[in-house]
């Protein structure tokens, strides 16, 4: 028999990447970087400013829904969605 | 405490729509208790599970799995959560905290009353997880 899907929520303000500004061989570049919660670099790619930004650079708040049926399953996926985003410290604007 | 705005990094929140989970804020725990007992007889939920959250901040979970329609019922003739369950009807689901927020430790388990085979063995599954993902994420 088939087990009921259960759920879980993460909270808080994320985002994909932002843009940071790196020197180069000398020469200033700009890229848009991805880190951990811990300023770890995950991952980085080019940035123009000819290009539009990218869509995902912006930040969310709409909680991540996590659906799981087991409790392996379900670290596996909120660690993953953790670790996919990174988290910002949330500041109103006044 | 009353709503407050997730500031720094992410929390995790335990999701549900099968049965009751009241958020009682500002009140002591003597209070929290009378509620909880009160609504266990009367609605005969089976079980409860009291939680601290925070100073004077109690969740409480009861076992018994009810229909949507009943759930309502039963927050909105609850004065003291009603805050807290206009925003969970919304959403159409409950929601409660299971880990740590703002710095603040997460919830804490504090009583069990009666049994606690339904919803409530479901909560602690959910919040043995989060101590997990916590320790992994975190150290």
């Amino acid at each position: 028999m088939a087990r009921r899907k259960r759920e879980l929520k993460v909270y808080g303000t994320r985002r994909r990447g932002h843009r940071e500004r790196w020197v180069v061989k000398g020469k200033g570049v700009y890229r848009e970087v991805r880190r951990d919660s811990r300023g770890r670099l995950i991952s980085a790619r080019k940035w123009s400013p000819k290009k539009p930004i990218g869509k995902e650079v912006f930040t969310e708040v709409q909680p991540l829904i996590v659906k799981y049926e087991t409790g392996r399953e379900a670290l596996e996926k909120v660690r993953e969605a953790v670790r996919e985003w990174e988290w910002v410290d949330f500041e109103a604007e006044s | 405490m009353t709503h407050e705005w997730v500031r720094q990094g992410y929390c995790i929140g335990f999701d549900t729509d099968r049965g009751l989970m009241l958020d009682l804020d500002n009140m002591k725990f003597k209070k929290a208790l009378w509620i909880a007992r009160t609504l266990l007889r009367r609605y005969k939920l089976e079980g409860f599970l009291l939680i601290r959250s925070s100073h004077k901040n109690y969740h409480v979970i009861f076992n018994r799995y009810l229909s949507w329609k009943t759930i309502t019922k039963i927050l909105f003739s609850q004065y003291e959560a009603i805050r807290w369950a206009v925003f969970q009807m919304k959403q159409g689901k409950l929601t409660l905290r299971i880990s740590k927020k703002n710095g603040r430790d997460k919830p804490k388990v504090l009583l069990k009353v009666g049994k606690t085979d339904k919803l409530i063995r479901e909560y602690l599954e959910a919040y043995k997880i989060a101590e997990k993902i916590e320790k992994v994420l975190r150290t």
